[in-house]
């Protein structure tokens, strides 16, 4: 099935024609064309297409307002050819024709192109041709310049012939025309910039004005395509540039970087770096002093503009190229790059290096020649510990505080305190200038686009900035940890050999009295920043440790006593092996990076752009995650994994039992391990608390609100919280696993020394004698010493650890200690019907003691335990006596439930007459005994 | 089958058959608007996404296109062909928005015979392709750019049907473009 489709007819044979003749693009072919035949003529003049084209050339046409007036016809309205319309188009256009204004006013009406045309035509083309080809030579003299003889007719005037040779494009000589205009143009316009250049010497601002109004006369619409390019906006720019730039070329000299970051030798000064100090307010006054230029540059160029009464000629293009040339080229461009590199320079330069630029006067210890380091006491040796150092020692960190822009982010590098000092600086000069009321074309300020200029221009340091950050941070907080750990083996180290050598010395010089000088050197730290944070608790373990060390200083010891005391020192030291202050510093770290990335933001509204905002903040997430990874793995993580090594280490059994008990109480391995996991918890919690305020309040990290996290949405810093959480708490088990152990360890010495298997097997007799009548229906001092043990150490922890894990370390503690007791009783002690009175004793003191505790099931096996006593008390000298004991024995065994009859028959089996009822006993609980057994 | 791979035969006025893709075919806004509708008659004329015409749109439209001959026709497909991928954007009068630099191939296309380019000036009107006209009249722009009357004429083959007075009178009319 073919489907067939008719299209219209050709209707329009002669269209061929017309097409040409709209392609015509020149002036004569076009008349030529029109003479061929009375069909052609018709076509070109009647015809508007052709000429509104030649008029669109010399932006003669209003297309906008022709499709207007179309549109309102096509719909019906009145139209838009209006003879009135028209006819006071065209008169209006009549009465006033001239080479100056004949362009003024663009033409919608296609009825009108061609008569338009001609007359624009027959003005203005003789004008050009006399210009540019009769009288290039010498077009000053030419006639139309005696009747246009001002500057602004004058410019008005090039104005319309730079417009009207585009009708020229596509004839021949188009090009040498346009050139030769160009220059005459370009003759023109330098003449009035000259006249501008003399009446702005005079400070005539008005004919000032008006002389850059008739520039402004020779700029044409649409430069792409204009053949003139003589571009007379750019040339009034220029004009101010110049005289303006002049004033900013000091910026440029090399003696003003010298001005800013001066040579001052070895100082003690915070910030000094190599023997340099960047001035930071030599740097403010260089700003004001451009502040103070630009006001005036400013206000200079709004008296000039005053008289504008055209808006869109006015001081705005000159005020913002003022404010990028001067960004650019001298403020950034020069001085800023020069002193950034400078800095970096300084930064890079060898300590040993600035021996060489000393300035004789002043006066200061050189380094060693070896190269060794300066004693710590030295103030003007820079060196790795310098950070710690100006720590630990109050007084420097007092002098330091004069400058806020320092911190110990920067102290040490020049580059880290120009760069955002720099920016910050910029930003507020810019905002503090006295800027013109006039507003931008898009309704901004001009202290937006020269924050942008500043972002723009600046960007390149702040993205290194934020780059090297980072780095420095790390390395000065790994610098930190291992100062602090250095110090802390050294000052060890010291304490260690300062007791052996006292020992040494007591040797040779019998009995001498002698102070056990401990160096407390790193102890400063402590000290030194425990006003950052100020936790009472630890100055309160910091005066508990001078008055203890003061006590040992009179002492005189025996080179076992020595032993002793350096191993109850580490145990003290255990505390200090996780530093809340080296924390405290770490943060502080943190903060002050936060701080000098922050003031990358541009000031308290942020003038920075939105991705270098997010790549600050991302930073600073950088920063604080690297930070905490940099103090768990190298300084909790070591600290605990000593602290659990010297904790499983510690055996102070095999010391003390030659010793006499007086050191007992300070046997505190779990005291101390509290107080790390107390270290600890607060260190937790200091990093926590910072990653709300700094981090989340400060919306470096956006997450939801804290009830909503989980460890889904967790962020990377979240993430390594939970990992340090979660490390503190196996450190923790691992380390009450072995404090208990080590409790233990002190619970059966102190039972074994006191305690052996007659113990309590005390006859009748031995009542009398005044140890035992004494004691009678009290505690014996084994169990005494035990409970105090226990006691000291339950106590210590209540208060100080949580609730739960009290619990759960006196369970722990507890049952343990009940299987000691089994063990005692069933292998090692014997006990007679009197002894048992003293084992009730104690075992009620054992009782009472666990009962406080609220300790069911320790509790529950004493009780146990006392029940199984009661098998001692019988009297099992009769045979009934030993038949009661074997019923007891059934009873406790199928009533109690804690123990099994077997093991209850092993509780009697202690007993001190045991080989003398054994047969009796057997025979209650199995129904026979040995005699009851025939050989058959 | 879908639009873009359907076929259509145009006929040349001497019955030669022209067996082109709807889309070379559719560089004539003539063509296309005319199979716009054809193609949509139940629905609106924005509707030209539509891949599941009725299925006995198997057989290709014929259109007998009897003011153009053969030759003129095969030229002109041909422009059609090599330009079937490219778009020539036209403002709201429908003029071309950015006139398109005469390339080598539009060079080697239009040396032809006169009388073949304006069959495919003729053609390229008729069929409303905007850029082939546009070149084929710029072409013939050049021809005659800066030549006398005469010379147009003969250009054209027209002959002069003014009188010596009329053609003073003109000449006299346009003395405002005359070098003076």
């Amino acid at each position: 099935m073919t489907r067939r489709l008719v299209p219209p007819a050709n209707r329009d044979e002669g269209q061929c024609l017309k097409q040409v003749a709209l392609r015509i693009r020149d002036i004569p072919t076009l008349l030529s064309f029109g003479l061929a035949s009375k069909a052609c003529h018709a076509i070109v003049f009647s015809t508007p297409q052709i000429w509104i084209r030649f008029l669109r050339q010399i932006q003669f046409w209003d297309p906008k307002e022709f499709r207007r007036r179309e549109r309102l016809r096509k719909e019906g309205n009145e139209g838009w050819g209006e003879n009135r319309d028209r006819v006071q188009q065209v008169l209006s256009i009549n009465e006033e024709m001239t080479p100056i204004n004949c362009l003024d006013r663009p033409i919608y009406d296609p009825d009108l192109a061609l008569e338009q045309f001609r007359k624009i035509y027959s003005l203005l083309a003789p004008i050009l041709r006399d210009l540019v080809v009769k009288n290039y030579s010498n077009f000053q003299k030419l006639n139309v310049f005696v009747k246009y003889n001002t500057p602004e007719s004058q410019s008005l005037l090039f104005h319309n012939v730079s417009r009207f040779i585009n009708i020229f494009k596509f004839t021949s000589g188009f090009k040498s025309m346009a050139i030769r205009l160009n220059a005459i143009v370009e003759v023109f316009a330098n003449s009035v910039v000259r006249e501008i250049d003399i009446n702005y010497e005079k400070r005539d601002h008005k004919e000032c004005f008006r002389l850059i109004k008739v520039l402004n006369n020779l700029s044409l619409e649409n430069y792409d395509s204009a053949a003139i390019t003589v571009e007379s906006s750019e040339k009034i720019l220029e004009f101010f540039i110049n005289k303006y730039v002049e004033s900013y070329v000091f910026l440029t000299s090399d003696n003003l970087v010298e001005k800013t970051i001066v040579k001052v030798g070895h100082s003690s000064k915070r910030g000094v770096v190599k023997g340099h100090e960047f001035l930071f307010a030599s740097f403010d006054d260089i700003l004001s002093q451009i502040g103070d230029i630009l006001n005036s540059q400013f206000e200079d160029a709004t008296l000039i503009f005053q008289h504008s009464t055209d808006e869109r000629l006015d001081q705005m293009p000159i005020i913002l190229k003022i404010m990028e040339t001067l960004l650019s080229s001298y403020l950034i461009g020069g001085f800023c790059e020069e002193l950034i590199s400078r800095a970096k320079e300084i930064d890079a330069t060898l300590d040993m290096d600035i021996a060489g630029i000393e300035e004789p006067i002043a006066v200061v210890e050189k380094p060693n020649e070896t190269g060794e380091r300066d004693s710590l006491e030295d103030p003007g040796d820079v060196h790795d510990l310098d950070d710690l150092e100006r720590l630990a020692s109050p007084t420097k960190a007092q002098s330091s505080e004069s400058d806020p822009r320092i911190n110990v982010m920067n102290e040490s590098s020049l580059y880290f305190q120009v760069v955002p000092h720099v920016y910050q600086a910029m930003i507020q000069t810019f905002k503090d200038l006295k800027y013109p009321q006039s507003r931008l074309a898009n309704g901004e300020d001009y202290f937006r686009v020269a924050t942008e200029l500043i972002n723009f221009y600046y960007e390149p340091n702040i993205l290194e900035f934020i780059e090297l950050l980072p780095r420095q941070c790390h390395a000065s907080l790994v610098l930190l940890v291992d100062a602090w750990e250095g110090d802390l083996t050294e000052r060890e180290n010291i304490q260690q050999q300062e007791i052996l050598k006292m020992v040494t010395e007591q040797d040779k010089d019998e009995k001498k009295l002698f102070k056990l000088d401990i160096i407390s050197g790193g102890k400063e730290i402590l000290t030194g920043f425990t006003n950052i944070f100020k936790m009472s608790k630890s100055e309160t373990n910091e005066m508990a440790k001078d008055t203890r060390l003061d006590e040992h200083q009179n002492k005189t010891l025996t080179k076992f006593a020595a032993n002793l005391q350096i191993l109850t020192n580490n145990v003290n030291n255990i505390t200090s092996l996780v530093s809340m202050d080296l924390t405290v510093y770490a943060l502080q770290h943190v903060k002050n990076s936060f701080t000098l990335l922050m003031s990358l933001y541009g000031g308290d509204e942020g003038h920075t752009t939105t991705e270098v905002r997010e790549k600050i903040n991302h930073t600073c997430q950088e920063i604080y995650n690297d930070a905490l990874t940099v103090l768990i793995d190298t300084h909790i993580k070591t600290g605990f994994d000593e602290a659990i090594s010297r904790l499983r280490n510690y055996n102070p059994t095999e010391l003390k039992s030659m010793m006499d008990n007086e050191h007992n109480s300070e046997v505190e391995p779990l005291r101390r391990f509290v107080e790390l996991v107390n270290v600890a918890d607060l260190i937790q919690q200091m990093i926590s608390i910072f990653y709300e305020e700094e981090l989340v309040a400060k919306h470096i990290v956006y997450v939801k609100a804290k009830q909503k996290r989980d460890f889904l949405s967790a962020n990377k810093c979240e993430k390594t919280m939970a990992k340090l959480e979660s490390m503190l708490d196996s450190y923790v088990a691992d380390g009450f696993s072995i404090s208990i152990d080590v409790i233990i360890n002190e619970l059966t010495y102190a039972i074994l020394k006191d305690l052996d298997e007659k113990t309590y097997a005390i006859s009748e007799n031995d009542l009398a004698k005044p140890e035992f009548s004494q004691h009678l229906g009290s505690a014996s001092s084994w169990a005494v010493e035990v409970v105090r043990i226990l006691n000291t150490h339950f106590r210590l922890l209540s208060g100080s650890i949580e609730k739960q894990m009290v619990d759960v370390f006196r369970q722990e503690i507890g049952e343990r200690f009940v299987r000691i007791l089994i063990k005692l009783i069933t292998k090692k002690l014997t006990i007679s019907t009197t002894g048992a009175i003293f084992l009730i004793s104690d075992l009620n003191h054992f009782y009472n003691f666990f009962l406080g505790l609220r300790q069911k099931t320790t509790v529950g096996y004493l009780t146990a335990l006392k029940t199984i006593s009661q098998l001692y008390l019988i009297d099992g000298s009769t045979k009934q006596g030993a038949r009661d004991v074997g019923k007891l024995v059934m009873k406790i065994g199928r009533d109690n439930g804690m123990f099994s009859p077997e093991e209850v028959y092993q509780f009697v089996s202690r007993r001190s007459d045991w080989n003398t009822i054994k047969t009796d006993v057997d025979k209650i609980m199995y129904g026979l005994g040995i005699e009851d057994c025939q050989i058959v | 089958m879908t639009q873009s791979d359907m076929k259509v035969v145009l006929i040349s006025s001497d019955d030669e058959r022209f067996v082109v893709d709807r889309k070379v075919a559719e560089k004539s806004l003539m063509i296309k608007n005319m199979l716009k509708h054809v193609g949509n008659n139940n629905n609106d004329d924005d509707s030209d996404e539509e891949e599941d015409d009725d299925d006995q749109n198997s057989e290709p439209y014929e259109i007998p296109i009897s003011s153009v001959r053969g030759s003129v026709m095969k030229h002109v497909l041909d422009w059609c062909e090599h330009y079937k991928n490219v778009d020539f954007p036209t403002n709201d009068d429908g003029d071309l928005i950015a006139e398109h630099p005469v390339s080598d191939w539009d060079k080697e296309f239009l040396t032809v015979d006169q009388e073949m380019l304006y069959g495919i000036i003729l053609a390229a009107n008729y069929f409303n392709i905007k850029p082939l006209l546009d070149r084929a009249c710029q072409q013939v722009a050049n021809m005659i750019k800066g030549k006398s009357p005469e010379e147009i004429r003969k250009t054209f083959n027209i002959s002069n049907d003014f009188t010596a007075e009329e053609e003073a009178a003109i000449r006299r009319e346009n003395e405002w473009a005359e070098d003076r």
